[in-house]
């Protein structure tokens, strides 16, 4: 009697820890509810901020480019290697 | 009588006075020629000349060395436009360490004289080599500034058209698209054959006329405007989409 209550014990303990660590199928709705939710995308969002870092990808270009202009611009004024030839 | 005596000697003096006018110019006149400098003098002219232009062979190879290090470590030039300037910066280099090894073994002053006269004019590092390189870098970089406008420009007509469709009025977000459009066309027209011609630029092209360069900058001045602008129509469609 009491070797059969201990089995069903034992057998609750270990029914208990799969499912309380959700290793069994189903064992939380809430959590894959909030799976669901998480991969949902929020359209309006995403694409200004697309449309935003494609605008900063162009300015640091921009910037590059601003940056390279000043270069040659020294060097065509350069007075020392003008001088000598 | 004393007044004669006094009248001729007063001309003697004034006659032997200008016998060392004369002289002067006659010690002028033996001055000798270049071509007639002792073999001393010429030696130490040629030594000077050969100090100096070694001086400036150098200083020119320095910096194209200089030159080829950021060729090499650049990430933004286009593979093709790299390979041409490197290969064009390692002929000077090679050209100009040939030319300083002759300049040390001449032995006369007319051929140094040349040899050191052709550091600039053949070479024309400062002027041209230098400044090309940079030229043909920005204009590189114009590339990627354009196709990211290109880019941009399809991504925000397909956002005009979905809130056009949508029932909002686009009429001036259709307007700026169409500007940026244009301007990154005007910029692309002004850049896109600029690199072939930098490239193909030679040191008789810098001595035939001097402000070579100076045409292929002000291009690049114009089509800075012309992305600047479509840039800022990209910004205005960007918020009117908001």
């Amino acid at each position: 009697m009491v070797l059969v209550v201990l089995i069903l014990a034992a057998i609750a303990a270990v029914a208990y820890y799969f499912y309380g660590s959700k290793l069994l199928p189903g064992s939380s709705k809430s959590s894959t509810s909030s799976a669901t939710a998480k991969a949902t995308p929020t359209p309006t969002p995403a694409a200004s901020n697309n449309l935003d870092s494609s605008l900063q990808s162009l300015d640091t270009s921009l910037g590059d480019l601003g940056t390279n202009l000043t270069d040659v611009d020294s060097v065509l004024n350069d007075k020392e290697g003008s001088l000598s030839e | 009588m004393k007044r004669r005596i006094l009248a001729r000697t007063m001309l003697a003096a004034l006659l032997f006075a200008a016998i060392p006018i004369s002289a002067v110019d006659g010690v002028a006149a033996t001055t000798p020629a270049p071509s007639s400098l002792s073999a001393q003098a010429q030696t130490t002219r040629l030594h000077n000349l050969q100090t100096r232009g070694t001086a400036e062979i150098d200083r020119r190879v320095s910096n194209l060395n200089s030159a080829l290090a950021k060729l090499g470590a650049s990430t933004k030039l286009k593979t093709a436009d790299k390979s041409a300037l490197t290969q064009q910066v390692q002929t000077e280099v090679a050209s100009l360490t040939a030319l300083e090894n002759k300049l040390v073994a001449d032995t006369d002053l007319a051929t140094a004289r040349t040899d050191v006269q052709s550091i600039v004019t053949d070479y024309r590092v400062y002027v041209l080599m230098l400044p090309k390189v940079r030229l043909v870098a920005s204009t590189d970089r114009f590339d990627v500034v354009e196709d990211k406008l290109a880019t941009l420009n399809d991504t925000l007509q397909t956002k005009v058209n979905a809130a056009k469709s949508a029932g909002k009025d686009v009429t001036a977000l259709q307007s700026s698209l169409d500007d940026m459009k244009a301007k990154t066309a005007d910029a692309t027209s002004k850049t896109s054959t600029l690199v072939a011609q930098l490239l193909a630029l030679q040191p008789t092209d810098y001595n035939a006329n001097h402000a070579v360069l100076l045409t292929y900058r002000t291009s690049l001045t114009a089509a800075l405007a012309d992305v600047k602008a479509a840039r800022d129509d990209a910004k205005s469609v960007i918020d009117g989409l908001k």
